[in-house]
C-alpha cells in the first residue's frame, strides 16, 4: 500500500504539483501523520555554542534544518554543501541550521570540534528526544526546508553528492524566489 | 571401492529435527544412523543446523536459564549417541529412492536405508553483505522469535517486505522502543491484513525503495547505512539489530525430482511426516515454512521416527516386495 493512497488523494496532488518530478525518500510514519505541508514545529535547544535557538526567530527566512550525526557517513559528505548553501544564499534570506542528533550524545564541545574541522560555520544545534520526534526523525540526514512562514515544504533523505546538491539547490532557490 | 552399510533408519541432518527421530529410532532399537554434514559446503548447512549459529536459546523447555545454540545441539548429539546412534560426519552427496533399499552416497561411503528420514532443514536468505556476516549474531539476525527478545529497549530494523517480514516486525515492538521496516519496494507483498497491523502499529516506521548497504558497528550492530533505489542517496539509521526477513531456502536440493516439493521447495508431506515416497519421511525445518522453530522441529523428528518404526514395522510383516518408483518432475503444492 503506497503512501499516497493512505493520507489521501489531495495530499497527493499538492504534493506533486509542488516538488514536480524531484524524487525524495518515502517515508511513512506508522499511525502518525506526516508534517510536510504543515507549521514547522516549534522549539527552543541549545546550540552548540551554548546559547538558546527558537525556531520562531527564523520566521521571514527560508530555513534548510538537517538532522545530523557525528557517526553517520552521508551526513559528513552533505556538510560541505550545506556550508556552500549558507554562504551563498545567506544573503537572500537562507538561513542553514544543523540539528546534531545522538542518543549518546557526546559533550557540545566535541561537536563543536568535529565541525571546526569540517569547516562549518552554520548555526548548529544539540538536538533533544522531543525535538527528534517531532520531526520523525530516524534515517539521517534528514533534511527539512521550511519556507518564510514557517512551513515545511519538503523532507529529504539521505545524500548523494552527484545527485542531492542540485535536487535541493533547485528548491532552495524556488523557495528564495531566485528562479 | 566404496564399501555398502546397510542399516534399517538413516537420518540426513543433524539439527533438532535429525538428532530427535535419531533419539526416537535408537530407542526403538532401530540403530540409526545420523548423516549429519561435513560443515565444508555451506550451502548445505553445518552439523547441528541453524541453532549452531545461534547464540542464546531462550524460548527452548527445560532451559530456564537459556542456552547457546552449539550448547544445545551438543546435548542433542549426547542423548542420541546415549542410545546408539552412528554419527557420521559427512554430507550427503546423492540419493537413489527408485528402490528400497534407499541408497545414500557420500564421498566416502555408500549407505542403504530401508528407511529415510530426511532432516536437512532450512537456510535463511541474507542480504550478502560482509558486514552482515561479520555482526551475524551480535545484532544480525533473522529469527526475531528466536532473538527478539534480547534487543529490549532498542530501535530495530527489519529487512523486507513479504509476510514474514511484518509478522517478524509486529512481533519485535514487544521489545523495541521503535521498528523500522526496509523495503526495496514502495508497496509490501503482505497479506493486507498485516499490512493494515503495520501501517496502524504506533511503534512501526517504513523506510521505502530502500536496501541496505552495510551494517555498521564493530563488535555489535550501531545502525544500518541504507540506499534509496530510486534517487541514489545514502542515509545512516541508529538500530541496535537488524533482522533480515527475506525469505527461507530449504535445503531440498538433493531431493529435486525425486520427492514431491511446494514451489518455494519445501517438502510436501501426504500424512503425518510422510513423504511422496513410500518409506522416505521428512522432518523439521525441509517441510515447515511457517513455525521454523527448535522445538517444532524436534516434535516433528519424533514423529518422523515414530513414523518410520511403524512402516518397518508393517513392512516386516509383509513379504519383501520391490519398491515402487514415484518420480516427480515438477514441484506440486
Amino acid at each position: 500500500m503506497k503512501r499516497i493512497e493512505r493520507k489521501g488523494f489531495w495530499l497527493g496532488v499538492t504534493f506533486l504539483l509542488v516538488f514536480g518530478l524531484a524524487r525524495v525518500w518515502t517515508i511513512s510514519a506508522g499511525a502518525r501523520q506526516d508534517i510536510v505541508g504543515e507549521k514547522a514545529p516549534a522549539f527552543e535547544i541549545a546550540t552548540v555554542a551554548g546559547e538558546q535557538f527558537s525556531l520562531e526567530q527564523m520566521r521571514g527566512k527560508v530555513v534548510v534544518l538537517d538532522f545530523w550525526a557525528v557517526w553517520c557517513g552521508p551526513c559528513v559528505k552533505s556538510m560541505p554543501f550545506f556550508q556552500t548553501l549558507s554562504e551563498k544564499y545567506g544573503a537572500d534570506g537562507l538561513e542553514v541550521v544543523g540539528v546534531h542528533v545522538d542518543d549518546r550524545m557526546p559533550p557540545p564541545e566535541e561537536v563543536g570540534t568535529y565541525l571546526e574541522k569540517l569547516g562549518v560555520s552554520y548555526t548548529n544545534l544539540l538536538s533533544t528526544v522531543d525535538v527528534d520526534n517531532e520531526f520523525m526523525i530516524y534515517a539521517m540526514p534528514t533534511t527539512y526546508l521550511i519556507d518564510r512562514e514557517g512551513v515545511i515544504v519538503k523532507r529529504h533523505i539521505g545524500f548523494n553528492p552527484s545527485k542531492t546538491p542540485d535536487r535541493l539547490q533547485e528548491d532552495i532557490r524556488g523557495l528564495l524566489g531566485l528562479d | 571401492m566404496t564399501e555398502t552399510k546397510r542399516r534399517r533408519v538413516i537420518i540426513i541432518g543433524s539439527g533438532p529435527a535429525g538428532y530427535t527421530a535419531a533419539i526416537y529410532a535408537a530407542r526403538a532399537e532401530l540403530e540409526p544412523l545420523v548423516i549429519a554434514g561435513s560443515g565444508a559446503d555451506p550451502k548445505i548447512g553445518i552439523p547441528g543446523g541453524q541453532l549452531m549459529l545461534t547464540t542464546d536459546v531462550e524460548n527452548y523447555p527445560g532451559f530456564p536459564e537459556g542456552v547457546t545454540g552449539p550448547d544445545m545441539m551438543d546435548l542433542f548429539r549426547k542423548q542420541a549417541e546415549r542410545f546408539g546412534t552412528e554419527i557420521v560426519y559427512a554430507d550427503a552427496t546423492s540419493v537413489d529412492l527408485s528402490e528400497r533399499p534407499f541408497r545414500v552416497e557420500t564421498a566416502k561411503e555408500t549407505y542403504l536405508a530401508d528407511a529415510l528420514v530426511i532432516a536437512t532443514g532450512a537456510a535463511a536468505k541474507w542480504l550478502g553483505l560482509e558486514s552482515e556476516k561479520k555482526l551475524q549474531n551480535r545484532g544480525v539476525s533473522a529469527c526475531a522469535t528466536c532473538d527478539g527478545a534480547l534487543y529490549r529497549g532498542k530501535e530495530i530494523a527489519v529487512v523486507g517486505g513479504g509476510d514474514t517480514a511484518i509478522e517478524e516486525a509486529l512481533f519485535l515492538t514487544r521489545f523495541a522502543t521503535k521498528v523500522t521496516i526496509i523495503h526495496r519496494r514502495d508497496e509490501l507483498r503482505a497479506s493486507k491484513i498485516m499490512q493494515d497491523r503495520a501501517f496502524k502499529h504506533e511503534k512501526i516506521e517504513f523506510l521505502w525503495d530502500s536496501e541496505v548497504v552495510e551494517v555498521l558497528g564493530d563488535n555489535d550492530v550501531t545502525g544500518l547505512r541504507i540506499r534509496n533505489r530510486k534517487s541514489d542517496e545514502e542515509s545512516d539509521l541508529a538500530v541496535g539489530a537488524l533482522f533480515v526477513a527475506i525469505g527461507h531456502v530449504p535445503n531440498t536440493g538433493l531431493f529435486q525430482g525425486l520427492l514431491a516439493t511446494d514451489d518455494q521447495g519445501y517438502l510436501t508431506l501426504e500424512e503425518g511426516t510422510w513423504t511422496s515416497v513410500e518409506g522416505v519421511f521428512a522432518s523439521g525445518d525441509v517441510a515447515d515454512k511457517v513455525y521454523r522453530q527448535a522445538v517444532t522441529a524436534a516434535g516433528t523428528g519424533c514423529a518422523a521416527a515414530i513414523d518410520a518404526e511403524r512402516w518397518l514395522a508393517e513392512k516386516e510383516a509383509e513379504p519383501v516386495q520391490p519398491a515402487t518408483t514415484e518420480t516427480v518432475a515438477e514441484a506440486t503444492t
